[in-house]
């Protein structure tokens, strides 16, 4: 005959199964909430902006910079750029995305290879921008497609639906110059030792001569452009994190030609799939369209 | 364990479920309402760009061609003989105000020019050409020098040489006036010569900084009325002494493209009996009607219809190196 447990026994067995259980859960939950409390390290962001501009290195960029902003350990950001520049409306939204970064955080600029037009634009709000000697800076313009002849195989609504006439072309596209050459006026006027109108001929710079002239700061490499950032933020000691380059679907391609940079276009810049649009451009060098791809790119 | 414990149990186990659940359904809509992300966003780009400052609009076109000639009806022949780079809408609005004061207008073809060059000079009151890419046979350069002695009016209208290189004035190669063999410089047989590179202004311009002004430098009939006129592709023109008067030239921060040399840059001329302008779009459809542009064409074809040219003149060539009976008219 098998006597019952007392009422000891019994509230022992059940303490010491909560005391296994409450270990088990401990082991569980320590390491979590050790990293959850324990101090994160002050972070720099290095944040590329590569090849063409496109709607999607716009997207990326501005995906990028929110994610920085949001995240209270990096305390400053440099942009890494190698860029020509590309289309004007994805340049704009990438200068306004990092201008309202760096009324948060410092952001520094590092031209790598090519910093110009649309390029050079998305680096303007930076406190500080960095060109390597024989890098390419400037290009401060904007270019787009004259109007089209009217097709005289459909029926419009209005005169100007499928196109535009060549008075307003050149309005549009004066307009889209103001706002660029106004942006570099604004966060470079005292830097810059050249008038407006010297700004707006558009002209590109080594990086060597865009240090004298004004275009950048300093001549530096990508880890000057680090350390200043850091040193902007008050960083004694910080980690490096580095964005993957933006997303570079429908990329475009450098080759040389006679000597003259060459973009190569995976399709047209200045259109939709099936209609072409007269999207204005930021960018600089010569644009090959649809009909001119000599090659593809994968990545 | 007592039925009590258990139901003790099963009671604490079902209140903890249930608030675990309700607080994650809660939770989402609290996070949604403290975000300030999704309803404060800050508009950066209105902070940085006003539009006032930025949007460029067109003039509006106005006015119309007029002439002011109150003359018989002329013959004005337009040079399309020699490659010109000109098309209908290029000098419609001309032709419409010379068509409309009663003149008339005839094209001078490829076969006329071949054939009957003098012949269509001596029919015709005033001659003009507007961007050849073709050259002039010295005959032919002869014969236009005898139809502008004899009265007979000649407008040399041309924009710079394109860029990619294909030749529009610089087919007139300057020559000797009166060179012999082969082909002739047209502009250069007036002692006026069309500079290859376009003229830009990065300061005082018309949408567009290759849309240079120009305003009237003397009093002239060409000029009359004018203001100030837009060439959308002007080059500039040079001119001997002797061939006549600057009569339109841009601002002082006008500058070539290829040398960057700064003007002012003379792009309008008027001799007694000829004119030479180094801009075509200006007689355009589409630039007809900027700034004073309108009213630089009705001069221009007032110029066209007013000369008092002799009778006759070009004279038929002579072939043969004598004198004898008279050949028939070339």
């Amino acid at each position: 005959m098998v006597s019952k447990p007392s009422n000891a026994t019994t509230r022992k067995t059940v303490y010491i199964l909560a005391l296994v259980a409450a270990v088990l859960v401990g082991a569980f939950l320590a390491p979590i909430v050790s990293d959850a409390v324990a101090p994160e390290p002050d972070r720099v962001a290095v944040i590329s902006v590569d090849g063409y501009i496109s709607s999607n290195t716009a997207d990326q960029l501005e995906e990028d910079l929110e994610e920085v902003r949001e995240n209270e350990s990096i305390k400053a950001v440099v942009l890494k750029v190698d860029s020509p520049g590309g289309s004007a409306s994805a340049s704009e939204r990438m200068y306004l995305a990092v201008n309202r970064t760096a009324k948060e955080m410092p952001v520094v600029s590092s031209v790598q290879g090519m910093g110009a037009s649309g390029a050079y634009y998305t680096m303007l709000p930076s406190e500080h921008i960095y060109a390597t000697p024989s890098s390419m800076v400037g290009s401060v313009g904007v270019r787009g497609s004259k109007p089209m002849p009217s097709g005289g195989n459909e029926i419009r609504t209005g005169p100007d639906k499928a196109s535009t006439t060549m008075d307003q072309r050149e309005a549009q596209i004066e307009t889209l110059k103001r706002g660029f050459v106004g942006s570099v006026m604004k966060h470079r006027s005292d830097e810059l030792t050249m008038s407006r109108q010297e700004v707006a001929y558009a002209k590109v710079y080594t990086g060597a001569r865009a240090s004298q002239n004004g275009y950048v700061d300093d001549i530096g490499t990508l880890q000057k452009a680090i350390d200043h950032a850091a040193n902007e933020a008050g960083l004694d000691s910080y980690e490096v994190v580095e964005k993957e380059p933006a997303n570079r679907f429908g990329i475009f391609l450098f080759s040389e030609r006679n000597g003259n940079a060459t973009v190569v276009v995976e399709k047209s810049p200045v259109g939709y799939d099936g209609v072409r649009t007269s999207e204005f451009l930021m960018v600089y060098g010569q644009v090959q369209y649809e009909d001119e791809v000599i090659g593809n790119v994968s990545a | 364990m007592s039925q009590r414990n258990l139901l003790g149990g099963v009671a604490v186990f079902v209140v903890v479920v249930a608030l675990i659940v309700v607080g994650a359904a809660i939770v989402p809509y609290a996070q949604a309402f403290t975000s300030s992300e999704q309803t404060n966003t800050t508009n950066v780009a209105k902070q940085q760009y006003d539009a006032s400052e930025l949007v460029v609009t067109p003039a509006p076109d106005a006015g119309t061609v007029k002439m002011d000639a109150n003359t018989e009806s002329k013959t004005v022949v337009i040079d399309v003989a020699h490659e010109n780079d000109v098309s209908e809408k290029g000098i419609q609005p001309l032709v419409d105000a010379l068509v409309a004061n009663g003149h008339n207008v005839k094209y001078l073809t490829r076969d006329d020019a071949r054939q009957n060059f003098n012949s269509t000079l001596r029919k015709a009151d005033a001659f003009v050409v507007v961007n050849p890419e073709r050259t002039y046979k010295t005959k032919q350069l002869d014969a236009l020098r005898k139809f502008e002695d004899a009265g007979g009016r000649v407008a040399l209208i041309g924009d710079p040489q394109s860029a990619q290189g294909m030749s529009l004035f610089g087919l007139f190669a300057p020559m000797p006036r009166g060179g012999s063999g082969g082909d002739a410089g047209l502009t250069s047989d007036y002692g006026i010569t069309f500079g290859s590179s376009s003229l830009y202004n990065m300061h005082d311009y018309y949408l567009n900084h290759q849309n240079v002004y120009a305003t009237p430098q003397s009093n002239s009939s060409l000029t009359e009325g004018v203001d100030k006129v837009v060439f959308r592709d002007a080059a500039p023109v040079s001119l001997s002494s002797d061939a006549g008067s600057a009569v339109l030239a841009t601002g002082d921060q006008t500058r070539i493209e290829t040398s960057r040399q700064s003007g002012p840059f003379t792009v309008a001329v008027q001799g007694d009996n000829v004119v030479a302008i180094g801009d075509s779009d200006f007689m355009s459809t589409q630039s007809a009607y900027e700034a004073d542009n309108e009213v630089l064409v009705g001069n221009l074809a007032d110029f066209l219809v007013t000369g008092d040219k002799t009778e006759g003149a070009p004279e038929p060539v002579s072939t043969g190196q004598n004198s004898g009976p008279p050949r028939a008219p070339a």
